[in-house]
């Protein structure tokens, strides 16, 4: 009964990820071959849309929540890294910066095992994004023609080889931080599928001994508390300063009122006090006549 | 005597060079209340607007490009609101005041004259008071009159001093007579240059006079926050692009857009994720996005580049047309659904196919798809940035706030998305109105637009040399990118269609 | 040389006599229309008059008038500058207007008593306008207080009205009279009570006048505290917060034409003495000229701070008269802050502020005040407006005016004007200030235009009862009055030169006034 909508928006996201791979591809060989920065410029933003669709998919679709989370949190970071690494010069800075951007891909655009398309599929994929990148590096090399584009498809195998042995290591505990994470948020705020509960519960029902879950329950704790607190930080500001907005237009109507009962009083003193004011001034000056008449 | 005379015929030539009167007219006749929701109604008004168009050749790329997306967000929302008048009110008396009102805000692009563009300004933030009040008009909703107070004590008031100001150092003689671009106010004043911003910030809605916005374009009727947050807002982004030309307080002036936009783009963004309400979510993002149009404004008057004016105009374009078509969206959810709380909906694109897939290309717009205008105004704005990465960490730090920004939106469009896609949801017992289909082709004709309208721009002639080049060296990428994006979208609408027909 | 016209002189003769004859006429005859007629006409001329006033000004420069042949400083004189011909014109134009509504509004049998006392109360006012002397001042403002109380407690059967006047006469009698002892007080010390002579003398105290001589006494001690004790008594005047008290209920309970030329006429001296009395005869270069400045400081925030908060008030408001009163205060404190900028765009778009004010509170009272007559007092009956398209849009005109955001429409020069003054004088937030007091009162009217714009209210009298061909000729005369002006003002750059640099500098160019009014 339910798959059918999720099954159209695979083959919707699988399309329009299609598109963009061999868009990004097509944009990076007339880069390179035409040396138009302009052009390596645009295939970023291709591979950047590429990750978009991706957390997109991974959102619309409710599997591995965990990588649209980390597509969203890191995502800024990527940007800078590769508007970095597309600048001019080489050096060690690079070197680090393309093997971070290498892993982040691996994690970001996964390759299912499940058949030799969807193999295929995922390989080209990480290739075209790898591909991009290289490309643009190339360019700012000042390599042009032929030997740009041998120099570019090494650098990107470098990178794909990267990008599919290292996020092994890294998915396991990006997952749990990432779930812990979400858990942490006020479950009525966000909508975060209960799914995800269930799989934190089973994750503390694993049967190691009770020495090794104490230490991966502290680890996590460490990693994470001081994340779920600003997280926590953020979420009180936003909640206090959307309710202070709301409430502005009440403290303005308050004041009015104040004013307006303020007035009233003072119509009446005013009156009173005016009436006295005036009885001692004439009194005042009928009492200065009388004594300039008598002292003159 | 003489001088009168002199007087007399600076009116005429007024009434002669601007098309205007012509287009008021033929707004007028198509609101007259016996054609009003007929196709002769239709027509005239559309004619109308598109008249506006003449216009273009004297304009500077701002307004010609605020102009020309303008218009065709006014024609799609003057096709639209009848439809939506008719079934939410069962009456068309919103069509000739979202008219007026969007021919007010146009006007006010197309003003060669400071005193054009006050008056227009003024008429504008009156018709957008009692169209945010609307509700309160019409069945006595007090919501809806306090974000109207709200509106005008916070973006009408600080705008009216800014703009009072700028007359009264203008003089009136100057103000009335010479064109924009060549009177001279004197702003270096860092006091005259601070309340003319926040003025002006009152009205694009960034910090601090930003809290107006949710409340006033959620709770004014769809078509009214469409074009509240399509065009609305961009009269204060253009109001500073005009003061930008004057002597300025320039590190005044940087200082705070810089500041206030940094802020507004990331509160703008996380404020978004949390909403329930998908209109107010909307304006959410709205206050988001113009603070990073903002800081493409601001990064104007640091370098003095004018690609960040392309690029900030390119932004501003996006942004109106796919928050003018999400905002039509949400109207038409309101009518189909009468529900408007992202947790209860997410059937919408089994009843209906195309809005979803308009949605969607608006969602991609937004976020950068080629060959939609977002991809190029998304390009353009990382070029412009990441050509002076070099220079300052400043530029680094804006790129990484820009890029949060879009991780922010990332983060929203999904959850405006699930109102249209989401696994478990099934429509209510009571049944669903579908006279709201009426209105799907009005919202498809924006979504539309926006993927062809990167090809217009290349019409334009008043673009900068730079630009064209880049034009030129993207057009066959654009071109194949339209292509395979045609296809894709007829691929996807046919499985939308099986999707719904085999529920 | 002195230019003499005698239709100035004729204006105050042609304003008193009617007083006097009216009621002779309604006695002998017993015919309400004969009545009418009679005020009509006699309103009519004087309206003429003084609007010959203004062409005369614009020609050749201010005019004046000895009466009775004595020159200044023996005699008392008139003098007619740009300044107080417009004031002048405008309180003649809310006369001619306030006599045809009120013969329709008005209850036969007593209207004629109406006519006396705005007939003596337009006298009053234009003689406070055009006089150089103090004492004639004083004497104008007392005859406009007592006509005022008398058609403040017009409809004698109403609590509100009764109360009202009972304040207002109680609070005006004594502040006038502090008015009085300020002008004994500079006759004492300057030794002559011409205006003219004064501004001479409290610059150069050594000066000799004809007939006047040198000053008598102390100028200084006694001009301190003569300008403490008038201040005093103009804020009171002009209804300026915390003065201000006894104005809305005046206004709740005078009838409608009453109120409409208060707002044009009474309340606005008070404005007009502020700036006569402290910019041109006690202005700048005055010998005790810091003790001037600290004084105009003071009201510059009092005036601000009584703008923002009866603007405040404003939108709390649930009727129109109340809105009405508020809103004048609002205005008025504007006016005054733009006085005291001491500059020729400040008292140019003060005196412009209440012009266009008056025309503003004129639209909207007339038109609730048809509303009135066909439904009743609350806001909800402002609905049955709907009906009658020329009460609708003067209702809509006059917020509109009031507002001041439409360039066709005169209150957007009046606040264009200020706005101009404070940024001359480096004084921004006088900008801010104008502006948020504006948008605040804003809410009010358009609380009131919210509710006139929804349906419901059936009218308890329709149309064939009771004809509106007069309340609507007068709303019709008002709004061609203010889109004439408005637009005028848009299109003809003489008009904004006139205003600015003649209207404005009337007031700052005391040199001028003496050189007309002694020949000195």
């Amino acid at each position: 009964m339910f798959k059918k909508p999720s099954s159209l928006l695979e083959i919707i996201s699988h399309h329009t990820q299609l598109y963009l791979v061999s868009m990004s591809l097509i944009t990076s060989f007339s880069a390179i071959i035409s040396s138009s920065h302009i052009l390596s410029e645009v295939a970023l933003k291709l591979m950047l849309m590429l990750i978009t669709v991706v957390a997109l998919r991974n959102a619309l679709l409710g599997v591995n929540h965990w990588r649209y989370l980390l597509i969203i949190l890191t995502m800024p970071l990527f940007t800078i890294f590769s508007h970095y690494v597309v600048s001019p010069g080489i050096g060690t800075t690079d070197v680090v910066t393309l093997i971070i951007m290498s892993t982040l891909l691996g994690l970001y655009l996964p390759i299912e095992k499940q058949s030799t398309s969807t193999l295929l599929y995922g390989t080209l994929t990480q290739f075209s994004a790898c591909f991009t990148i290289s490309s643009a590096k190339t360019l700012a090399l000042e390599l042009k023609g032929a030997y740009g584009i041998i120099l570019s498809i090494i650098i990107s195998l470098m990178m794909l080889v990267i990008g599919l042995t290292t996020p092994n290591v890294l998915e396991k505990p990006l997952k749990n931080v990432l779930i812990l994470l979400e858990s942490s948020i006020p479950i009525n705020k966000l909508s975060v599928p209960r799914s995800h509960l269930l799989k934190l519960d089973r994750l503390s029902d694993s049967k190691r001994s009770l020495a090794l879950r104490i230490l991966t329950r502290t680890t996590n704790k460490l990693a994470t508390q001081p994340v779920i607190a600003t997280y926590r930080a953020c979420l009180w500001i936003i909640f206090k300063s959307a309710y202070l907005e709301e409430n502005i237009i009440r403290v303005v109507m308050k004041v009015s009122r104040a004013m307006e009962i303020a007035e009233r009083r003072v119509e009446i003193s005013l009156t009173y006090s005016l009436l006295l004011i005036g009885l001692l001034t004439t009194l005042a000056l009928i009492v200065y006549a009388i004594l300039t008449a008598i002292t003159r | 005597m003489l001088s009168g005379f002199k007087d007399l015929l600076w009116l005429a030539s007024v009434l002669k060079d601007n098309l205007l009167l012509l287009v008021f007219l033929l707004v007028v006749l198509g609101n007259v209340p016996a054609i009003r929701g007929r196709s002769l109604g239709y027509l005239l008004r559309v004619c109308g607007f598109m008249l506006l168009l003449a216009l273009l050749k004297n304009l500077n790329i701002f307004s010609a490009m605020l102009l020309s997306s303008g218009v065709i967000i006014s024609v799609s929302l003057t096709l639209y609101t009848p439809r939506y008048s008719r079934i939410k009110y069962s009456n068309l008396s919103l069509v000739p005041l979202v008219d007026f009102f969007a021919l007010s805000i146009l006007a006010v692009f197309i003003s060669s004259r400071l005193i054009e563009m006050i008056t227009f300004w003024l008429v504008a933030e009156l018709l957008g008071f009692f169209l945010i009040a609307y509700d309160y008009l019409v069945s006595a909703e007090r919501t809806a009159l306090l974000a109207a107070v709200k509106y005008l004590l916070f973006s009408m008031i600080p705008t009216d001093v800014a703009l009072f100001i700028i007359l009264a150092l203008t003089g009136f003689n100057e103000a009335i007579h010479l064109p924009l671009s060549e009177i001279r106010p004197d702003l270096t004043s860092p006091i005259i240059t601070l309340m003319l911003l926040l003025g002006f910030f009152s009205k694009a809605a960034v910090f601090p006079l930003h809290f107006w916005l949710p409340d006033a374009h959620s709770i004014a009727p769809s078509p009214a926050s469409a074009l509240l947050s399509g065009l609305m807002v961009k009269m204060g982004l253009y109001a500073i692009y005009v003061i930008e030309s004057y002597p300025l307080d320039t590190f005044i002036a940087s200082i705070m857009m810089l500041f206030s936009g940094c802020l507004t783009a990331i509160y703008g963004g996380l404020q978004a994720i949390i909403q329930q309400d998908i209109k107010r979510l909307l304006a959410y993002s709205t206050t988001s996005h113009t603070a990073a149009i903002m800081i493409l404004l601001s990064l104007y008057i640091i370098s003095g580049d004018v690609l960040f004016i392309d690029a900030a105009v390119l932004y501003a374009v996006t942004h109106a047309f796919f928050k003018s078509a999400l905002f039509m969206d949400s109207g038409f959810i309101e009518i189909l659904t009468r529900e408007r709380d992202i947790r209860r909906l997410g059937y919408v694109s089994r009843v209906a196919a195309t809005e979803s897939l308009a949605v969607m290309i608006s969602v991609l717009s937004m976020l950068g798809m080629p060959p939609t205008i977002g991809f190029l105004a998304k390009v353009i704005t990382f070029m412009s940035i990441s050509n002076y990465l070099r220079h300052s960490w400043l530029y680094v730090l804006l790129l990484l706030i820009i890029s949060i920004e879009i991780s922010l939106s990332i983060v929203y469009s999904v959850r405006y998305l699930r109102t249209h896609v989401e696994n478990t949801a099934r429509p209510p017992q009571e049944g669903l109105d579908l006279r709201a289909l009426r209105m799907t082709p009005c919202i498809t004709m924006l979504s539309a637009t926006s993927v062809g309208f990167t090809f217009i721009i290349g019409i334009f002639n008043q673009v900068t040399p730079y630009k064209s080049e880049i034009f030129l060296e993207l057009s066959p990428v654009l071109v194949t990118a339209l292509l395979a994006f045609a296809f894709l979208s007829l691929y996807i609408h046919e499985i939308f269609k099986k999707g719904s027909e085999g529920q | 040389m002195i230019p003499t016209h005698w239709v100035i002189g004729a204006l105050p003769i042609l304003l008193l006599l009617p007083s006097a004859i009216i009621p002779l006429l309604y006695v002998i005859t017993k015919k309400v229309l004969i009545v009418d007629i009679a005020a009509l006409i006699s309103a009519a001329f004087s309206l003429a008059i003084s609007s010959h006033t203004i062409s005369l000004v614009i020609a050749g420069g201010p005019v004046t008038y000895s009466f009775g042949g004595f020159l200044p400083p023996l005699g008392i004189t008139y003098i007619i500058d740009e300044a107080s011909a417009t004031l002048g014109t405008l309180a003649t134009f809310s006369l001619l207007l306030s006599i045809i509504y009120g013969s329709w509004i008005l209850d036969p049998k007593w209207r004629y008593l109406y006519y006396t006392a705005t007939f003596l109360l337009i006298a009053g006012c234009v003689s406070y306008l055009y006089t150089a002397d103090i004492f004639n001042l004083y004497v104008s403002a007392e005859l406009i207080s007592i006509s005022s109380y008398a058609l403040a407690s017009f409809y004698r059967g109403r609590g509100i009205a009764i109360r009202a006047t009972s304040i207002y006469a109680i609070s005006a009698s004594l502040v006038l009279s502090l008015l009085l002892l300020s002008a004994f007080l500079i006759y004492g010390s300057y030794g002559t009570l011409n205006t003219a002579d004064l501004a001479l003398k409290s610059r150069d105290p050594n000066a000799e006048v004809l007939f006047s001589g040198t000053v008598f006494g102390d100028v200084i001690l006694a001009s301190k505290i003569a300008l403490a004790l008038i201040l005093w008594v103009m804020l009171f005047k002009s209804a300026i917060m915390p003065n201000h008290f006894w104005l809305p209920g005046v206004y709740l309970g005078a009838p409608t034409p009453a109120v409409a030329l208060f707002t044009a006429s009474a309340d606005i001296i008070g404005i007009y003495g502020i700036a006569r009395l402290f910019l041109t005869v006690f202005g700048s270069d005055v010998v005790f000229e810091d003790y001037q400045r600290i004084l105009m400081t003071v009201l510059t925030f009092i005036a601000a701070g009584s703008s923002l908060a009866s603007a405040t008030l404003v939108s709390l408001q649930r009727n129109v008269r109340r809105i009405v009163a508020y809103s004048t205060i609002s205005q008025f404190s504007l006016a005054l802050m733009g006085v005291t900028t001491n500059t020729n765009e400040g008292v140019a778009g003060a005196i412009f502020h209440l012009v266009s004010n008056s025309l503003g509170d004129m639209l909207v009272l007339y038109s609730a005040g048809m509303a009135m007559v066909l439904c009743g007092r609350s806001l909800e009956c402002l609905s049955v407006l709907r009906k009658y398209k020329v009460a609708y849009i003067s209702l809509i005109l006059g917020f509109l005016n009031l507002f001041g955001v439409i360039p066709i429409l005169p209150g957007f020069w009046s606040k264009a004007i200020l706005t101009l003054a404070f940024i001359k004088t480096e004084f921004p937030a006088g900008a801010v200030v104008v502006l948020a007091s504006s948008g605040l009162c804003a809410l009010g009217y358009f609380r009131v235009l919210i509710s006139s714009l929804r349906s419901g209210i059936t009218e308890k009298k329709t149309q064939e009862e009771i004809s509106l061909t007069i309340p609507t000729i007068t709303l019709i005369l008002l709004i061609i009055t203010t889109l004439v002006l408005g637009v005028s003002l848009l299109f003809f750059e003489d008009l904004r030169n006139f205003l600015v640099f003649n209207v404005g500098n009337s007031m700052i160019d005391y040199k001028r006034y003496v050189r007309v009014v002694l020949g000195v």
